[in-house]
């Protein structure tokens, strides 16, 4: 039976800022969750969750919604600023301080840096705990969870693997979050693919000189991925280049082919944090290597542990 | 013609009544920021001497102020600690050192200066102070914003300060 422990932070605001304790505390939690969901289907009996999100999204927002219910508990939340009194201009400040009047915890989206801690330095008077659920490009923190929940999932481990990161690197808050996690857990390798105007943000640079990662700016995916154990896979999103032209051009080197898997490793996942366009061809869905829509599934897990480490009592 | 055993300093800047005398500004040309900073300019009412490159013995070359009639109140030491750590202030009445300070780089800085990036929360019209962890290597200081990560030189940056 399952020992509840407790986190030693209140609020999941980043990867950066958590220990390595609390991430395996949530990872185990989330696994005994996996193996016996129907067993928790009353720990969060008649709470309530605000899902605060000032930016659109389907999957973490359902995957939480999907959490807390089969938790037994119920959520309350917008999901834009359409026809909400954000429109008016209401800060996140009072917004936040309205939900931690209504609910028991509160997920937020927002399109800003650093929102996902101002509000849970507004939260904390409260006593209600804010989970992010991506804070502009900063991080994703939920997302790369499920991300290395999946990985140790079918490694085991979280350490001595080979794993390359493919598409936008620079916007990608989940890129942000998932190579802090890698950086908590021994030496990782991480091959880079990725345009040189998309490459990753340079204080993740600084942020992770001194862990144990090993960064390298990889040429061509062809070349390299017979050595990969996982590859991550993210969006090119045209909005983000600088000339249309160049992501037609570009568009092309960083799609997956189905021949490009000849060469890998029998045991290689491939990961996105979907939704993806056509990153990865409908054929790959069919190969062991697929494992995007588990990935997708596992969320709900992750994110059913940290509510009750968070909410329940 | 030798005035090797002349104070140079004396020879480029006069002596002031009252006021501050910040000494040992290093590298040379930080002296400028200071100004900035202390929003010093030719409207301020009163006096201010500025020694460029003067020649130092333990520091090489070194910038020196002199502004009359300061106050005290005026003096940021934690905003003066991000421009020009290291270089000593000596408060001055009636020709007499009345107190003397060592400024030093702080750790942090709170609520002094707006963060640079356009999509941080605390440039929103919000309930929050700035926030900014010191990082130096010798000369250079570099802010981190706490709340959007963002690493920056802040003598690049100096219009920020407030
Ligand atoms: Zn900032």
């Amino acid at each position: 039976m399952v020992s509840h422990r407790k986190l030693s932070t209140s609020h999941i605001i980043g990867i950066r800022e958590m220990s390595e304790e609390d991430i395996q505390k949530i990872l185990d939690y989330a696994k005994e969750m996996k193996n016996n969901p129907f067993e928790y289907s009353e720990r969060l009996n008649g709470k309530i969750l605000a899902l605060a999100f000032w930016e659109p999204s389907t999957r973490t927002r359902l995957s939480f919604e999907s959490a807390m219910l089969r938790l037994g508990g119920r959520t309350i939340g917008f999901s834009s600023q359409a026809g909400t009194s954000l429109e008016k201009g209401e800060s996140l400040t009072d917004t936040i301080i309205m939900l931690a009047g209504y609910s028991d915890g509160i997920v937020i989206r927002h399109p800003l840096r650093g929102s996902a801690k101002l509000a849970a330095n507004v939260a904390e008077r409260y006593g209600i705990p804010i989970i992010s659920g991506g804070s502009g490009s900063q991080e994703h923190p939920t997302q790369a969870l499920l991300d290395i929940f999946t990985i140790n999932e079918r490694f085991n481990r979280l350490s001595g693997l080979n794993i390359g990161l493919i598409g936008d690197l620079r916007y990608s808050r989940t890129i942000s979050s998932l190579l802090f996690a890698l950086s908590k857990f021994g030496r990782n390798r991480i091959s880079l693919f990725s345009h040189p105007s998309l490459g990753l943000q340079e204080e993740l640079h600084y942020y992770l000189t001194n862990t144990n990662l090993e960064l390298i700016q990889a040429k061509n995916l062809a070349e390299s991925i017979s050595e990969l154990d996982v590859l991550y896979v993210t969006r090119l999103q045209k909005e983000r280049f600088p000339d249309p032209m160049l992501y037609n051009e570009v568009k092309g080197i960083y799609q997956l082919r189905t021949a490009l898997l000849n060469s890998a490793k029998p045991e290689l996942i491939i990961l996105h944090p979907l939704p993806r366009v056509d990153e990865i061809p409908y054929e790959i869905d069919k190969s062991n290597h697929a494992l995007y829509f588990e990935q997708a599934k596992n969320g709900v897990y992750v994110r059913m542990s940290i509510l009750d480490f968070l909410i329940g009592s | 013609m030798s005035n090797k055993n002349s104070n140079n300093k004396e020879l480029i800047v006069a002596k002031i009544d009252n006021g501050v005398v910040i000494d040992h500004i290093t590298p040379p040309g930080r002296a400028f920021y200071a100004l900035k900073v202390l929003k010093i300019d030719e409207k301020y009412p009163h006096s201010a001497f500025v020694a460029l490159n003067v020649p130092s013995k333990k520091l090489g070359r070194k910038d020196v102020l002199k502004i009359r009639n300061i106050d005290e109140k005026d003096l940021n030491i934690e905003v003066l600690g991000l421009i020009i750590s290291g270089s000593n202030v000596a408060y001055i009445k009636d020709y007499h050192i009345v107190k003397k300070e060592k400024i030093i780089t702080p750790k942090k800085a709170t609520g002094i200066l707006n963060c640079p990036s356009s999509t941080c929360i605390t440039n929103q019209r919000e309930d929050v102070e700035t926030q900014f962890v010191v990082i130096t290597s010798k000369d250079v200081i570099k802010l981190r914003c706490e709340y959007c990560d963002i690493i920056f030189n802040i003598h690049e940056r100096i219009s920020l300060l407030r």
